[in-house]
This record gives structure tokens, C-alpha cells and sequence, in this order.
């Protein structure tokens, strides 16, 4: 069977909580390279989290009919530990800029949207955890065999 | 089997649930303590207390005036409605019109009448929930203290879909937009469906109030409205509107004016049916119970305006320069990245001609018949109705100016006789001594104003010194005064504020040969019309009003060499030589001094009026050195120096309670900061707004601070209040009541200056600023502001002062020492020359050092310097403590001091605030984190203690680099000081001794980590164990089925 045709519903969700993961990973590296918190320098632990996270899922998904269910499962509980890192990392990065906020006065415009940048990305990359955990209950990606 | 491998599929889901759990709990710990002091004011919670195993009286050493809740919330509303009472200014009272009868039937009418602007937006701003638990907006305390306010009218407006619209965004935030006329929204009375027939049996005045809000990040643009001159500070058609039916309707009128944006008011002052104009500024949550007993007559009005009420607020020198719509930004800004935080500049080419220092010196050249004082190019002067003149024609004080600075009115009159001047030997002092006579029919305050004229010379000339025609030395209020009853008052006259700075040739201040006038006035005009009768003119000269030569003393200043004296006012009171330093190299304001920005600016003089009145400097490039200071990273720190010198970290056994109250000369302070590694100092710095850091070597637990002027931002008496250690005890009960009761109640800081009473605004500081560190147990209050009213478009300026130094610095000064004499470290801002919000972040403002020396520097300084003593305090012996230490606080401004970040300009931070002005305190930053734009180890050298804000975005902020620099090393050793010094003499120490010690408390939120730390850790380990085991589990009985 193609790649595409042996996905069965978990496969799909992993898929879509790669792309979300992307996503999220792209706005974490815009968010800090970019208006406020440009200069400030950034942490690659999700980064290289997401890439693994990627990489892994790919791997996972093309040989999903080739595993048992206990060996996608633990994966996919590994990865799905990936992706809660990313977020994890990336609210703790942000916690003094969102933190700030609390500091009625002195936000600029671009600290407002660096932060809504920030909660959007994070929001992404929880949303992607919430897939893998789902795919960690289904267990089995492929479909099952006529 | 199946269940078995559902079970363990779910197992398995939520373990990973479950590990994210712990790790975002595991996480949570540590940030919640960083953030332990906004967390305790959410939750109300104490993360602290420090323990003295043995107390007594005397370990308190500040003493709040209130014992529990209801003396702390009767006690500061008293005073703010006793505050507001003499901050309102009467300008226009036709035919005895106010006050009305206490129980006069009135009808309120305007949008501003229901909505009114109760404080400044963010920094000064009341507690909205507050005016609503009190019930005092300005219908309901009109109503409580006696008026019959028109029911028909209040529903109908607040029946109004549109009030909706506007209270809700824009009642006390003053949210409104200031760009376009929302914040002039009027609303018509015939959309609201109020007829003439509503106003029956409510006719005995028509109070009609207009205004516009004020805050913080907040301006004005100039025109583009359907006001008379087309600006947002003249009234709107729809305003206009609203006065016409009151004209027509009621045979008294009576305006309030709220705001504290000076606004355009010559139409209302030309207008003879309208009888009486109130300026109220901003009331606060209490206020309108003051107005109400200003227009009944319980007291007379007795402040002063402390800015010039100019008939088109759009055109003067100063305004050429202002600007928020991108035509002041470097051509090159797109070069700069955003840690440059580069935008705009702003170069004050009028020089010192700002407010009453144009009009009235103009004014008096003018009358002195000085040639071409009166020629005026298009563009740069006012019609007589108004509007901006269109071609070349005459300049005339009577177009520009509708009231001047000082000018208010009482409903009694006075009597002031210039009794006395007496210039002391070394001419540093004057005693000027006054008497009041109320020879009117009403008992009432009245203010002394004492100004000063000093000769504009040749030399003057030749050197680019400028002088303003008029300028105030020193004000005094009386008590209140019966009719016929006398008060003699003998003011004190420091003349170092006579004095010029020569950043020419001199290079320090001058006073040049010639001769001086004292005189007193009723505002700066009468009192530049009294010098100028003494001198011998009149009307036939020109003169707008008449003038008393008896309220004018001249006197002679001789002697001098070569007709300068550059001796007497050239070493500051704390011995410094004075001299430049703020017009070349690095520190310069100077945009001239930079190489290749030669005659960029071309400053205004008085020897040639129109020939010098402002161009606008378009397209300026960044460049050269002043491209590299706009950059923030201008100096090299040594990795190699001999810090032999420097022992931190070193053990003396020295807490931070064992040096409480230690003098600055204290032979322990040495040691005590030996005690220190570098980190510490780091720590401490990077973090510092509402929480500020401990210093763990020491013993110091840190400390809560707040935000502002107008008292604690943040402080409840339901979550905070407390006396000597103790919560309020008298809460029960009431605890829901007071969740909205705090400090910030009083009138805004202008209307503060506009009383022009010092013991007024001592009191200020002792209860706004000073109770709130007491009873919110605050020790650090981010305020008083003291930026000058440069122009009228600052949308901050409510949180200001004036557009005078020495009545703003004065006011600063008394609060200040109000503030400090109940343990409270102010932190006075914005240090300095924050005079736009456009742009603040980063503006690069320029000007000469006469200019910034006069004007915003000599302001400051009477708050660093405990400038200003009442006259009362003089002659009190229990106040002979007071005014003998300057502020030990300050905060620095965001827009920059010339081109480099405000606390990285070592001219200002260093040689004149810290070595010539005797500055020993504590130094924060505006800027959010230790973040490049702040110029961090630049700013550490130049003496900031502190980082407002959270985080760090530098890569340098690590021991290692600062250690091997010995003047880094000496500067941090330096700021440790100037942060412990105020520390150990402030509340801070308030009711600890040598056994105190810090004790970690139980809170909702550490309760809340913690549990999340222990479920999710239990939840991890059962989840995972339960999915391992049924592994196991299936795996074995697949081996099973395989057998």
C-alpha cells in the first residue's frame, strides 16, 4: 500500500499534528527573531524538539504497518513528549514578555504583539499535543489489513 | 483482552497527559516565585513576612496616621477633597455670578457633565470601581452637597445609548482616541431629546462641562478639527452647540473646564453670557464634592493656572518641533534595528521661550519698543480671533494670550504690599518679605507669586545667552484669610534660580551687571507690567493692562569682572564646580556639537524675534558617533584591569537590618557591601517593579514597589491594608466593600500645582505617596512626575506639573519631602526632558544646555536638591528636620537625553545629577528588562541601580564580564550603595531590628505548584506503571496464544 492510502485515522491525526508543529515552529523562530524580541536570542531546544518530532513522525507513519501496536504506541508517546517539550519551552521562554505584562504601564505596541505572536504559537503547538495524545490512545496509524 | 488493550492505550495517552503535567508544574515553581508579588496582589496572598524576635515602639520608626480601615479610608478622602478645594481656578466670574446658592437648582449639561474625565489615564488614573462604590461622580456629589441637580436632564443622558458607548470605553480610562474628535465628543441635546420645557424649576444655573482625557502613551495632534482654530483644544461645533443652549435658556452659565490639556477658552472668555469659567482639571474620585463647594461658596477659589492659556495652542515656538505623524524620524531609521530602538529626534529650538517665557518676553520687548520685536512672518502668530495669520503682520500679546500663567481669580479681594527685599551679603539668598490683607467680603487664600526680571546685556548677546523677561523665584499661600484680617509672609529666595547658564564661554552660570527687579504680581503678566511701570512705561507704549511700580523693587548687581560674574553661582550646594556638561562629546544635547550636524539647530533669541522663530528640520540623517550612541553600545568593557582593588562576596557578618538608619558616612558601609558578589548585584538589577529583589548576602528580602503619582496602582485596603505589621483587624465584614479602595483618589498632579501651596503639596506627598508605602507597605512609589508642560499636546501632562520649574519643581520638592518623612522612596520621573509620548521609546531630544539647565534640569533639582521650603516651615521647630535631604529616588525616561539612552548619558546621570546635585539613591530605568535599548552596562556605569521590568536580553549580564573592569567594578560598588543607602533609612526597615529575618509564607498560588507538583508526580508514576504492567501483561499472554 502507497503511504497515503495506509493511513488509517490515527495516521492522519499524526499527520495533522506534524503540520501544526511545523506551524508552530516557524512562529516560534518569526516570533523571536522578529519585532520586540528581535535580537534577543533564541532557545533551539523546540526546534530541535520539532525537528525530531518530525522526523520520528514520518518515520513512524511509513513504517506503521510494519510495527506492532506496542512499539508505535511507546513512539508515539515519545513523540508526542516532543512536542509537549516545544510548547513547554516556548511558554517558558516567553514567560518575562508575558510576565511583563503584568507591569500595567510600558508595554510598546510591539511587546502586545510579540506576546499575542507567542500564545498563538503556543496555542498551535498544544493543540498538536493534544492530537499525538490522541493518536497515543488509538495506538495503530496503518489500516488495518483487508 | 480488548478491555486490556483499551485500558492500556488510555494508560498510555494520559501518561503523556500526565509528564506534561509534571514538567509544566515542575516549571511553574520557579517562575511563580520570580513573579511572587503580582501573584500575592492577585490572590491577596503574603509569599513573607520578616520576623523581629523582640520589638518595640521605636523599631517603627515611620508612623502611619491610620490605625485601621476606616481612619485609612476617611483619612485619605478628607484630605483629597480638602486638596481639591484649592486646586480649582476661577478665571472668569462676570457680575458676581458664583458662588451659586447651596441649594440651587441646576442643570447639568454636556456629555463631560455626565462623562467627565475623573483623573489622567495609566499613571494618576482613579479606580473607576472605587468612584462607583463611593458614589461620588459628579451628579451624585453635586446632589450630597445640597444642589438639586435636574433629574429630567441626568436620565436622559444616561438613558443614552451613546453615554453607554463612551462611559464604558472611555469614563475613567480615558481611552479616547486623540487624533480625532472622539475626545471632544459632545453629544446633541436634540439626539437626547432634551427640550427647553426639561429644564423647568432647574434654571438657577446651567453647568455646562467640557473637557478631553489625558494619559499615559497618550497625545494630541494639531488641527483637523471644526474648532474655531481647527485644533482638538478649541471647542467643537458640537460643544458650541451645547453652550448656545444654555445661553438661551438659562440666565447663568457657568463652564467648567476638565482637562488638563490646556485648551483654547477665548471664546468662552470674550463670550458675556457666559458668566462664570471653572477650570477643574481632573478631580479625582472625591473632587466634584471640592467643585461642588467652590460654586456654593464654602470655599473661595484660591489656585492659580501654572501654565499660559494661549488663545491658539498650535502656535508657538515650541510646537514647530512637535510632532507624532513620522515628519521628525531620522531619513536613515530603516537602517536601525529594532534594539537600536531608534525613531525619532526632537530639537528644541526655542530654546527657554516656552509657556509665559515667550509670550511675556516678546510681550515686554514689544512694549520696550525693541526693534523688530513685533514683526511677525505668516505662520507665526495669532489673529484677534484666534486663527494662525495667513501673511506677514504684527505679533500682539493681546491676540496670543487669553489667561496668563499664574492668573485666577476669588470671590473676595486681597491686598499684597511689597513690604521688603533683602539681598544677603553673599547674594546666593533673598528674603523678600510680603503682606496680604483681605479687603474684601469673603474669607479666602491668596498666593504670593514673586517673580524676577534680570537685564538682557550685550553680553547676553554676543554670547547666546538668553533671558526671559519675567520668571518666577518663589511663591507662598496664605492661610485663610477673614475680611480684613493680615498675614506678612517673608519669602525665602534661593538666586541661584536668577541665574543664566553661559554654555558659550562662561561655561558655567552667569549673572550679568545691571539691574534686577523683584516683583509680586497676580499672575506673570501683572507682574511683568508692574516691573515694566517701574520702568517708566504705559499703556501709550503699548502695554496690555496697567502696572504698579510700587510692586517692583529693583535693585543693582555691580561689581563684577568685566560685567560678568561666572564666580558666584559657578559650584553647586553640594561644592561641585559647575560647567558643561551637556554640550559636547558623547553626553552633548547639543546636536550642533556632533561632527557634520554644524548649525543644524538655529536657537531662538530675543535680540531677533521673528528673524529666529523656528524652522522645522526636515531629513536628518544619523550619522557618525551620534549614529553609533543611537545604537546603545558605546563603550568597552576591559577584560584585563587590576581589580585587585575589589573584594565581593566576602563574609563580615553584617545583615541589612544591623544597618538601619545608617548615616551615608556610616564607616560600615564598606564592609557591609564587601559582602556582596557581583551576581547579587545583577540579580537585584535586572528585576525591579512591583517586586523588587532581595539580596540574599545581606539578608535583604526584598520589597514591593508601585506605580505612581497619584498613589498606589496596585494596593487595596481589603488585600493590603495594615498597621505596624498587622493587617487590618476591622476588615470583617467590609472585606467585599473595600476590594476597590485604594490611594489613588486625589486630584491630579497639575491641579496639585495649581494650588500653588507648598505646606498643600507636602501633605500630598505624606498621604498619597507616604501612606501608601505605609499602609500598603510600599517602599518604593514610582512618582512624583515632574516633567515640564512643554507645549499643550502632551497627553501626559496631567501627571505633570507645570510648564515652570520652580512651580513644578517646587511642588516636587514638597512632595517629595512629604513622601520622604514617611519612610517612602519616591522615584521621580521621568528623568528626563520626557515631554512628548509620541515616540517616547527612543526619541532622540535635543537642545542646548542653557535651555535644559533653565528649564527641565533646574526643575528637577529642587527635588534633589530639597529646594522650596514653605516659609511656614521656617519659623515651625517640629519641621526643622524637613528639606535638609533631597530625593533618593528617580526613575529615568524612555525618550533619549540627547542621542544617547536616558541612563546612559553620563552628563546627566553622573556629573550633574549625582556629583553636582549630591544624588544618593536609588536609580531605576523605565525600560521593561535589561534589554539593549537600555544601554545596560553603559547604564551600569553611569550609576543606575536598577532595571524596570522582567528578564534579560543581553548575553553580557554575567559576573565574569563586569569583574575585570575596575571603573565597572567601582561603579557597581558605587550602585550598591546608592540602592542601600535609601533602603536601610526607609519604611523598608520600618519595625525591624538586628534579629529581624526573612520567614517564607503559605500562599493560595505556591499551594496550587505544589499540588500540581504532586499529583501530576503521582499521576506520572501510577499512569506509567498501569501501561507498563498491561504491556507486560499482553505480552505475556500473547506468548500464551502463540504457544
Amino acid at each position: 500500500m502507497s503511504f497515503i492510502k495506509k493511513q488509517g485515522v490515527c495516521g492522519w491525526i499524526v499527520v495533522a499534528a506534524v503540520i501544526l508543529a511545523l506551524v508552530s515552529m516557524i512562529m516560534y523562530i518569526v516570533n523571536s527573531n522578529t519585532g520586540y524580541m528581535e535580537g534577543m536570542g533564541m532557545n533551539a531546544l523546540p526546534v530541535v524538539f520539532t525537528v525530531i518530532f518530525i522526523i520520528g513522525a514520518v518515520i513512524v507513519l511509513a513504517l506503521s504497518d510494519k510495527m506492532n501496536e506496542s512499539l508505535s504506541g511507546l513512539l508515539l508517546f515519545v513523540l508526542a513528549l516532543l512536542v509537549a517539550g516545544s510548547a513547554l519551552v516556548f511558554i517558558v521562554e516567553r514567560v518575562d514578555v508575558i510576565g511583563d505584562m503584568l507591569n500595567p504601564v510600558n508595554h510598546p505596541d510591539a511587546q502586545v504583539k510579540a506576546v499575542r505572536e507567542a500564545i498563538a504559537g503556543i496555542s498551535i503547538y498544544l493543540v498538536a499535543f493534544v492530537a499525538m495524545v490522541i493518536a497515543t490512545i488509538g495506538g495503530r496509524l496503518a489500516k488495518k489489513e483487508e | 483482552m480488548a478491555a486490556l488493550q483499551v485500558l492500556k492505550k488510555v494508560l498510555r495517552g494520559l501518561s503523556a497527559v500526565a509528564v506534561f503535567g509534571l514538567a509544566t508544574a515542575l516549571a511553574a515553581g520557579p517562575i511563580m516565585e520570580m513573579y511572587a508579588n503580582p501573584l500575592d496582589t492577585y490572590f491577596g496572598s503574603h509569599s513573607f513576612e520578616i520576623v523581629a524576635e523582640e520589638t518595640d515602639e521605636a523599631d517603627w520608626v515611620y508612623q502611619s496616621n491610620f490605625k485601621n480601615v476606616q481612619e485609612a479610608v476617611n483619612g485619605f478622602r478628607e484630605f483629597a477633597i480638602r486638596e481639591s478645594q484649592e486646586t480649582y481656578v476661577l478665571l472668569k466670574n462676570e457680575g458676581e455670578a458664583l458662588p451659586i446658592a447651596k441649594d440651587a437648582s441646576i442643570t447639568l449639561l454636556g456629555l463631560r457633565a455626565y462623562v467627565p474625565v475623573y483623573g489622567n489615564d495609566m499613571g494618576a488614573a482613579p479606580d473607576k470601581a472605587m468612584i462607583n462604590a463611593e458614589k461620588s461622580h459628579i451628579y451624585n456629589a453635586f446632589a450630597e452637597r445640597g444642589f438639586k441637580v435636574n433629574p429630567t436632564v441626568l436620565e436622559k443622558y444616561k438613558g443614552s445609548e451613546q453615554i453607554t458607548l463612551i462611559e464604558g470605553e472611555n469614563e475613567i480610562d480615558a481611552t479616547a482616541t486623540f487624533s480625532d474628535t472622539a475626545a471632544a465628543a459632545e453629544l446633541s441635546l436634540s439626539d437626547l431629546g432634551i427640550t427647553s420645557a426639561d429644564y423647568t424649576g432647574y434654571k438657577d444655573a446651567a453647568i455646562v462641562v467640557v473637557g478631553r482625557p489625558g494619559g499615559e502613551r497618550k497625545e494630541y495632534s494639531v488641527g483637523g478639527t471644526d474648532s474655531k482654530t481647527g485644533n482638538i483644544l478649541g471647542l467643537s461645533q458640537a460643544e458650541k452647540a451645547v453652550i448656545e443652549e444654555a445661553k438661551a435658556n438659562f440666565d447663568k452659565v457657568v463652564v467648567l473646564v476638565n482637562s488638563t490639556n490646556m485648551m483654547e477658552l477665548r471664546e468662552l472668555e470674550e463670550d458675556n453670557e457666559i458668566d462664570a469659567i471653572l477650570w477643574i482639571g481632573y478631580p479625582g474620585v472625591y473632587g466634584f464634592y471640592g467643585v461642588a463647594d467652590v460654586l456654593n461658596g464654602t470655599v473661595s477659589p484660591s489656585a492659580h493656572l501654572g501654565d499660559t492659556y494661549a488663545a491658539n495652542t498650535a502656535v508657538n515656538p515650541a510646537m514647530v518641533s512637535y510632532g507624532t505623524d513620522g515628519k521628525n524620524k531620522w531619513s536613515n531609521v530603516d537602517e536601525f534595528g529594532g534594539n537600536d530602538n531608534t525613531n525619532s529626534f526632537l530639537i528644541n529650538q526655542e530654546g527657554i521661550y516656552t509657556g509665559y517665557r515667550y509670550y511675556e518676553t516678546r510681550y515686554a520687548d514689544v512694549v520696550a519698543g525693541v526693534d523688530g520685536a513685533a514683526e511677525a512672518d505668516a505662520g507665526t502668530y495669532v489673529n484677534a480671533d484666534s486663527t494662525v495669520a495667513t501673511a506677514d503682520g504684527t505679533w500682539n500679546y493681546a491676540n496670543e494670550v487669553v489667561y496668563p500663567f499664574g492668573y485666577g481669580l476669588s470671590y473676595t479681594e486681597f491686598e499684597q504690599t511689597l513690604d521688603s527685599v533683602r539681598i544677603k551679603g553673599d547674594k546666593k539668598t533673598a528674603e523678600v518679605t510680603v503682606t496680604v490683607e483681605n479687603i474684601g467680603n469673603t474669607a479666602g487664600k491668596s498666593v504670593i507669586q514673586l517673580y524676577a526680571q534680570a537685564p538682557y546685556t550685550e553680553y547676553d548677546r554676543a554670547n547666546g545667552v538668553e533671558k526671559s523677561a519675567i520668571q518666577l523665584m518663589d511663591y507662598e499661600k496664605t492661610r485663610t484669610l477673614e475680611k480684613g484680617d493680615k498675614q506678612t509672609i517673608t519669602l525665602h529666595v534661593d538666586m541661584a534660580n536668577l541665574a543664566s547658564y553661559d554654555y558659550t564661554n562662561a561655561k558655567t552660570y552667569i549673572v550679568d551687571d545691571g539691574e534686577y527687579y523683584f516683583a509680586i504680581g497676580d499672575d506673570a503678566h501683572d507682574a511683568l507690567n508692574n516691573i515694566l511701570a517701574a520702568q517708566g512705561y504705559t499703556s501709550e507704549d503699548g502695554m496690555v493692562g496697567t502696572g504698579d511700580s510700587a510692586k517692583a523693587h529693583r535693585w543693582t548687581w555691580s561689581g563684577s569682572a568685566n560685567g560678568v560674574d561666572a564666580q558666584t553661582f559657578s559650584v553647586s550646594k553640594a561644592e561641585v564646580e559647575i560647567t558643561n556638561r551637556l554640550s559636547d562629546g558623547d553626553s552633548s544635547m547639543d546636536i550642533n556639537s556632533f561632527d557634520g550636524y554644524a548649525n543644524t539647530a538655529k536657537y531662538m533669541t530675543r535680540a531677533d524675534w521673528n528673524g529666529t522663530y523656528p524652522e522645522p528640520i526636515r531629513d536628518l540623517e544619523a550619522k557618525g558617533r551620534l549614529a553609533t550612541l543611537l545604537r546603545n553600545d558605546f563603550i568597552e568593557v576591559s577584560t584585563s584591569d587590576d581589580v585587585s582593588a575589589y573584594s565581593w562576596g566576602v563574609d563580615k557578618g553584617i545583615t541589612i537590618y544591623e544597618m538601619k538608619g545608617a548615616e551615608w558616612n556610616d564607616p560600615r558601609w564598606d564592609d557591609f557591601i564587601d559582602q556582596i558578589p557581583i551576581s547579587e548585584f545583577l540579580s537585584f538589577a535586572q528585576s525591579a517593579f512591583h517586586n523588587i529583589a532581595g539580596i540574599e548576602s545581606i539578608g535583604y528580602p526584598g520589597n514591593a514597589a508601585d506605580d505612581g503619582p497619584g498613589g498606589s496602582d496596585s494596593g487595596k485596603m481589603s488585600t493590603h491594608g495594615q498597621y505596624q505589621g498587622v493587617m487590618y483587624t476591622d476588615m470583617e465584614g467590609y472585606d467585599t466593600k473595600y476590594d476597590s479602595y485604594g490611594t489613588r483618589i486625589a486630584p491630579t498632579p497639575t491641579n496639585l500645582a495649581y494650588s500653588w501651596n507648598k505646606e498643600l503639596a507636602y501633605e500630598n506627598g505624606e498621604i498619597i505617596l507616604g501612606e501608601s508605602t505605609l499602609v500598603f507597605n510600599l517602599p518604593i512609589m514610582i512618582g512624583p512626575g515632574m516633567n515640564l508642560h512643554r507645549h499643550a499636546y502632551n497627553g501626559r501632562g496631567g501627571e505633570y506639573y507645570s510648564e515652570d520649574p520652580i512651580l513644578s519643581g517646587f511642588t516636587g520638592s514638597a512632595v517629595t519631602q512629604g513622601a520622604q518623612s514617611k519612610g517612602c522612596i519616591v522615584n521621580i520621573k521621568h528623568y528626563a526632558f520626557n515631554d512628548q509620548e509620541g515616540d517616547r521609546s527612543g526619541i532622540a531630544v535635543f537642545m542646548n544646555e542653557q535651555t535644559a539647565r533653565e528649564m527641565e534640569l533646574r526643575n528637577f533639582q529642587q527635588a534633589f536638591e530639597a529646594g522650596g521650603k514653605p516659609a511656614s516651615f521656617y519659623e515651625d521647630e517640629s519641621k526643622s528636620d524637613e528639606y535638609t535631604v533631597g530625593a533618593l529616588g528617580v526613575m529615568t525616561s524612555f525618550n533619549r537625553i540627547g542621542a544617547t539612552a536616558p541612563s546612559a548619558n553620563k552628563g546627566a546621570c553622573v556629573d550633574i545629577l549625582r556629583d553636582e546635585w549630591d544624588f544618593n539613591g536609588y536609580s531605576v530605568t523605565d525600560f521593561t528588562g535589561v534589554a539593549p535599548k537600555a544601554a545596560p552596562k553603559e547604564s551600569i556605569l553611569y550609576n543606575t541601580t536598577a532595571f524596570c521590568g522582567f528578564g534579560v536580553s543581553v548575553d553580557y549580564w554575567e559576573d565574569e564580564y563586569f569583574a575585570h573592569d575596575a571603573d565597572m567594578c567601582a561603579a557597581i560598588k558605587a550602585n550598591l550603595k546608592y540602592i542601600l543607602y535609601p533602603l536601610v533609612n526607609s519604611a523598608a526597615m520600618n519595625g525591624q531590628n538586628i534579629t529581624s529575618h526573612r520567614v517564607e509564607l503559605d500562599t493560595p498560588w505556591r499551594a496550587l505548584y505544589r499540588n500540581m507538583q504532586i499529583g501530576f508526580g503521582v499521576a506520572t508514576g501510577v499512569l506509567i506503571a498501569g501501561w507498563i504492567a498491561l504491556e507486560i501483561v499482553g505480552a505475556v499472554q500473547k506468548k500464551k496464544e502463540v504457544r
